[in-house]
């Protein structure tokens, strides 16, 4: 009898404690932030300090950005009277679903890198998600838009606002790898004809005439809009995209069948999703085992030593129906910025910490940080280049190729609505794959736009 | 005697309710606003408009993809009833015949388990790269090399090779069950079939597969509500490309919603995932009900 009601007392507490843990499990890190945020370390109050939360690329982990990182968590211990710093990383095409979900949760970070595009911050921008980036420019006192290259401004906009500014330029070079050109005797591509004409002689040996893939769009969608930035009057076709929803036009056409061309030609490795996404296609080119690639200066600091002796750029060959100067022709990319969210610009505790942080981001001890230790070709124009810094192969020839071409937009950039970025993408794969035809790619893509246009 | 008994079912109440709580707010909440936002044209920030069942008949009659993501999801399902979980039966009974090496068996055929999915899916990627990878350089070297193939980018194959890497690893996982059931089963009924002469395939169709039946029934449901759910391994291979030809469900679910911000849509995909798994587990159910009635 006693040993039941023992049993009983003990399921009681027992049943108490289950009770008790899970009301105030799920109070606890409420609780211990407050606490935190209310004392410093020398104890005293710290009421009044924000939290800044900031997403960035900028990782510990990785050796290239890991001084830049430091440099602003430095830079944050040193601000620790204005405010605290968070500083999250989410790498890669994952950070628009974490963005996605952080806004839909109303957790939006009140800093975060994003893709400027319109075709990925349009949305942002108009549910009011983040500022207009010169209600930003406007009060700092040391980030002004003449800092930065005027051109790259399109690629950071939407509908002629601008949404951020770019913290690294980029370029797309061709390079080949001289070696396997000069063992198979063949001569450095100047024209689509002359790619073709290698094609054979590099497939009979082994080697890939030219590394390119496509998986989720990846890498392709910029070699289809470097292809298409060769043709007359180009901006009217990615115009015509952002502004009437299609890519029916003569040059997309065009471009479309030259990819089709060299796909039939053996010029790509067979399976162009194995290969696709930017590393696996850089690796096939570091490897020796392609001869040519046309490769963009974020993938460069990937590329071996070795390669690098081996490599040269050379002008785009010039394609069929195409009418630019191709030796005065580099496109020019980047469009990752760091956006401010409006909720946090409007509250007065964040506001003027948020403008220090931003300056910060901005300024020319990052720009050069990430240059010189990831290659990371600064967007700021009052940055010197110091060549002997540079320890990233190739890039300094790259950036003195590059510098100052004429360029033309990208994909994402004009595609008019996210929704569509997928069948873009989706459509690019089966192309490269060879499972469409340019035919059905635009007639997907066009049906896709419609119907986006109509919501 | 009364008060007795309701001081008896207010105690095991207060047991419940942590429990309830959670299961309630974790998931019988998150399943209603589901059903909720399927209804909505919605992208996640801009304001949500009611839509009624337009999301679904969007998909079900005017989407390039969705029937063949259908059938891709039914045909992971078939591949795992049909190969997986009958090899998982196969293996576990030999293992639970095999006398010497019976832990290490056990052990090899459940570490792929424990290995993640996105290891897995980098890893069978590389297996299957036509430059780098050795099931092509494996063929060619061979002198089968008629036999290499687009492994990733041809539409008529790039199912299998991404369904092949999840039956390999969760193999194991269900031949650890079937194993424990087994195990369970009293040895007096195997050693009683062995004096009655009954040999290996008489003891596996008599004793053994009437025994575990009920185990083969919980596999058979999860095998089937985990392909509906078949994600990291094919988003990691190939994102479901080209096209839609490895795309899943789960992964089309993923791309309308976070690629696309068609947070509607996607809800929508995963309410008909819900009502699969539903449906499956109800069908295998009643057909196992039906079987035990028959027996």
């Amino acid at each position: 009898m006693k040993n039941r009601k023992l049993r009983k007392l003990m399921g009681l507490g027992l049943g108490t404690m289950l009770a008790l843990g899970t009301i105030t499990g799920c109070q606890g890190n409420g609780e211990e932030r407050d606490v935190a945020e209310e004392t410093k370390a020398d104890g005293s109050a710290e009421g009044e300090v924000p939290t800044l939360r900031l997403i960035s690329w900028v990782t510990s982990s990785d050796p290239k950005t890991k001084p830049t990182y430091e440099l602003i968590e430095q830079f944050a211990q040193e601000h620790s009277s204005e405010f605290k710093l968070e500083h999250e990383n989410i790498l890669g095409d994952e950070l628009k679903a974490k963005i996605k979900t952080d806004i839909a949760s109303d957790t939006v970070p009140d800093i975060f890198i994003y893709w400027g595009s319109g075709g990925n911050s349009t949305m942002l921008l108009d549910s009011d998600v983040i500022i207009p980036f010169d209600e930003y420019l406007d009060e700092s006192k040391e980030i002004k838009r003449d800092l930065f290259p005027e051109e790259s401004f399109s690629r950071t906009s939407s509908n002629d606002t601008l949404v951020t500014i770019t913290t690294g330029l980029e370029y797309g070079v061709w390079l080949c790898n001289q070696e396997l050109f000069d063992q198979y005797g063949v001569e450095l591509p100047k024209t689509l004809d002359d790619m073709l004409a290698m094609s054979d002689t590099f497939n009979e040996n082994g080697i890939i005439p030219f590394a390119m893939g496509s998986k989720g769009g990846n890498p392709a969608h910029e070699f289809v809009a470097e292809i298409l930035g060769q043709m007359p009057d180009c901006e009217k076709d990615f115009e015509n995209l952002t502004d009437n929803y299609t890519i029916d036009t003569e040059n997309i056409r065009n471009t479309l069948d030259i990819i089709d061309t060299m796909r039939e030609n053996k010029l790509f490795p067979s399976d162009t999703v194995s290969i696709g996404d930017w590393d696996q296609q850089f690796a096939l080119y570091n490897e020796g085992k392609a001869a040519m690639i046309y490769a963009w200066t974020w993938q460069i600091p990937n590329m071996s030593e070795e390669m690098a002796e081996k490599t040269v750029i050379i002008d785009a060959p010039k394609m069929p129906g195409g009418t630019r100067d191709t030796s005065n022709f580099t496109r020019a990319g980047g469009d990752m910025g760091y956006m401010i969210s409006k909720s946090a610009w409007e509250d007065p505790q964040k506001h003027d910490a948020i403008i220090t942080l931003m300056d910060y981001l901005y300024s020319t001890d990052l720009q050069e940080s990430a240059l010189y230790n990831g290659g990371t070709i600064p967007a700021r124009m009052d940055v010197e280049i110091d060549e002997s810094k540079v320890t990233v192969p190739m890039l300094s020839e790259i950036i003195n190729y590059a510098k100052g071409k004429e360029s033309c937009p990208n994909f994402p950039q004009t595609c008019p609505k996210t929704e569509c970025w997928t069948d873009f993408a989706d459509g690019f794969d089966e192309l490269f794959a060879g499972i469409s035809t340019p035919e059905q790619v635009i007639e997907n893509i066009d049906n896709s736009l419609a119907a986006a246009k109509g919501n | 005697m009364n008060s007795r008994k309701t001081r008896r079912k207010l105690f095991s109440f207060f047991f419940q309710l942590p429990s309830v709580f959670l299961y309630t707010v974790f998931l019988i909440f998150p399943a209603i606003a589901s059903l909720y936002y399927a209804l909505l044209k919605w992208d996640g920030i801009s304001e949500k408009i009611f839509v009624g069942l337009g999301n679904f008949s969007e998909l079900l009659f005017s989407d390039r993809y969705f029937g063949t993501v259908l059938g891709n999801t039914f045909i992971s399902m078939l591949a795992g009833i049909l190969i997986q979980l009958p090899l998982a039966l196969i293996l576990a009974y030999m293992v639970f015949r095999t006398v010497k090496g019976f832990r290490f068996f056990q052990s090899a055929y459940f570490v792929p388990v424990v290995i993640s999915a996105t290891i897995i899916g980098l890893m069978f990627s590389l297996f299957f790269n036509p430059v780098f990878g050795p099931v092509n350089t494996l063929l060619k070297d061979i002198g089968m090399e008629n036999l290499t193939q687009n492994w990733l980018s041809d539409p008529k194959i790039v199912l299998f090779s991404v369904i092949l890497p999840g039956v390999w690893q969760y193999l194991g996982y269900y031949f650890i069950i079937l194993l424990a059931a087994m195990q369970s089963i009293p040895k007096e009924l195997i050693e009683s079939a062995v004096i009655d002469g009954a040999n290996t395939v008489q003891i596996f169709h008599k004793i053994i597969i009437p025994n575990i039946k009920g185990m083969i029934q919980v596999c058979i449901v999860i095998n089937l509500t985990g392909s509906i759910k078949t994600f990291d391994i094919p988003y990691m291979m190939t994102q479901g490309g080209p096209g839609a030809s490895s795309t899943f469900l789960s992964i089309y679910m993923y791309k309308e919603a976070f690629i696309d911000s068609s947070i509607g849509r996607g809800t929508a995909i995963a309410v008909c995932m819900l009502l699969l798994a539903i449906g499956v587990t109800v069908i295998v159910n009643l057909l196992f009900a039906w079987i035990n009635r028959n027996d």
